[in-house]
C-alpha cells in the first residue's frame, strides 16, 4: 500500500466520521407531515384539485393551462406584425416625399402650368395647413410656403380628403400667393401628380372660373 | 412504503452535502414532494431508490447554490460592517482543516467525494444521479483526493508513520 493510499484511506475515514456528520436518528415523521403539508399546498396552488373519484368535485384548471399554446403564438404574431407595420409607417419613406422630388424639377412642368390669371383668389381653408399670423397685411390665412417638397405634400395630402374642385380651389389660391414670394414653378407639377390619381384631369384647364 | 424505504439515506446524503439539520430536513422533503408529484413519469428501467436520489441530488446541490449566493451577498455586507475589527481565530486543527479543504473542492469533486467515500455510493449510482459517465465520477473521485492531498499535506507526515 502506497502512502498515497494510506493518506486516502485516512482521509475517507476521517470525512465519513467528521465531515457533516448526520444525527442518529433521522426525523422521518416530522418531514413526513412537511411532505404532506407541502403536497397539498402545491396542488392547491397549482389550481387542480384531486378530486373525490365520485363526480363531486371537478378539475379546475388555470387561464393558462385552457388556451391552447398556438393561441399564444398566433397572437404574439399578430402583435409583431401590426408593430412592424406601425414602425414602418413611422420610420420608412412616406409616398408623397417619395414623389416630392419631382416638384423640385422644372424641366418637368411642361404645359400643365397653372397661370395666375385663369383661377380665382378666395381664401383658402382654415383647417388645412394654413398660417393664420397676421403678418400678411391683414389679408388673412395663407397656405405656408416654406419649399417645393412642403407645397407638395400638402396637396397631397389634401388630394386623398377633399373632392376635386375644393383641391383645385385651394391650390389656385395658393399657387398666387407662391408666385407672389418667387416659387410659383411648385404648384403645378403637385396638381400633375394628384391628375395622376384620376382626382382632377388638368390642373390648367378645369380650374374653376 | 416507499418513503420509510428510503428517507434515511435521503436525508443523510442531504445532511452531508448541506451540513445543517434545516437545510438537510428541506431538501429532503423537497425530494419526497417532486417524487410523489412525478411518480407517474417513473419509468421502471432504474429502481425507485436510484431514481429518488437523482431528484435528491438535483434538489441539494440547486438548493445550496441559492443558498451559498444568498449568505455570500450577507457575508459581504457583515464584512463591510465590521471593517477595522480585529479578529482573532484559533489555529485550525485537522478536523477543521479537513472539513474546510473538503468544502473548497471544486462543486463536482465535492460531490462524488461525499458521495462516494462518505457516504458508500458506488460509481454507477453516482453517474446516475449526477447524469455524468461512471468514468467521469472516477476522474472526479481521482482528483478531489489528489487536491485533498495536496491541501492537507503538511498532516501527512504524522498520518503515513
Amino acid at each position: 500500500m502506497s502512502d498515497e493510499d494510506r493518506m486516502d484511506a485516512l482521509l475517507r475515514q476521517l470525512a465519513a466520521e467528521e465531515y457533516n456528520r448526520p444525527p442518529e436518528i433521522v426525523p422521518r415523521e416530522q418531514m413526513w407531515e412537511a411532505i404532506r403539508q407541502g403536497s397539498g399546498k402545491r396542488e392547491a396552488g397549482s389550481g387542480e384539485t384531486a378530486g373525490t373519484g365520485n363526480g363531486e368535485q371537478g378539475t379546475v384548471l388555470p387561464f393558462h393551462r385552457r388556451v391552447p399554446r398556438w393561441v399564444y403564438y398566433a397572437v404574439a404574431a399578430a402583435l409583431l406584425l401590426a408593430l412592424g407595420i406601425q414602425l414602418g409607417r413611422l420610420l420608412g419613406p412616406s409616398p408623397t416625399q417619395q414623389l416630392a422630388p419631382r416638384t423640385t424639377q422644372p424641366d418637368s412642368l411642361g404645359p400643365t402650368r397653372v397661370s395666375p390669371e385663369s383661377v380665382s383668389v378666395g381664401n383658402p381653408r382654415r383647417d388645412l395647413a394654413t398660417d393664420s399670423r397676421s403678418d400678411n397685411g391683414g389679408k388673412g390665412p395663407q397656405l405656408i410656403v416654406d419649399d417645393g417638397g412642403v407645397v407638395s405634400t400638402v396637396f397631397m395630402e389634401v388630394a386623398f380628403s377633399l373632392d376635386a374642385e375644393v383641391l383645385v380651389e385651394i391650390a389656385c389660391d395658393t399657387e398666387i400667393d407662391a408666385a407672389r414670394d418667387g416659387l410659383g414653378g411648385v404648384l403645378p407639377s403637385a396638381l400633375d401628380q394628384i391628375s395622376l390619381g384620376g382626382q382632377i384631369t388638368k390642373s390648367g384647364e378645369d380650374v374653376p372660373a | 412504503m416507499l418513503y420509510d424505504q428510503h428517507v434515511d439515506r435521503v436525508y443523510r446524503l442531504a445532511f452531508r452535502l448541506a451540513g445543517e439539520d434545516e437545510l438537510a430536513r428541506d431538501f429532503t422533503q423537497e425530494t419526497f414532494i417532486r417524487a410523489f408529484q412525478r411518480l407517474k413519469d417513473f419509468r421502471s428501467e432504474s429502481s425507485f431508490g436510484t431514481w429518488i436520489h437523482t431528484i435528491a441530488t438535483s434538489v441539494s446541490l440547486n438548493g445550496l447554490r441559492k443558498v451559498k449566493k444568498f449568505r455570500t451577498r450577507e457575508s459581504s455586507l457583515d464584512d463591510a460592517l465590521t471593517v477595522g475589527a480585529v479578529t482573532r481565530r484559533a489555529e485550525p486543527d485537522l478536523k477543521e482543516r479537513l472539513r474546510q479543504a473538503i468544502d473548497n473542492l471544486p462543486e463536482g469533486y465535492r460531490t462524488v467525494f461525499v458521495m462516494h467515500d462518505v457516504e458508500g455510493y458506488t460509481h454507477e449510482e453516482i453517474a446516475t444521479a449526477l447524469g455524468v459517465q461512471p468514468g467521469t465520477s472516477k476522474a472526479q473521485l481521482f482528483r478531489a483526493r489528489a487536491k485533498l492531498r495536496e491541501a492537507l499535506a503538511d498532516f501527512a507526515g504524522e498520518w503515513v508513520s
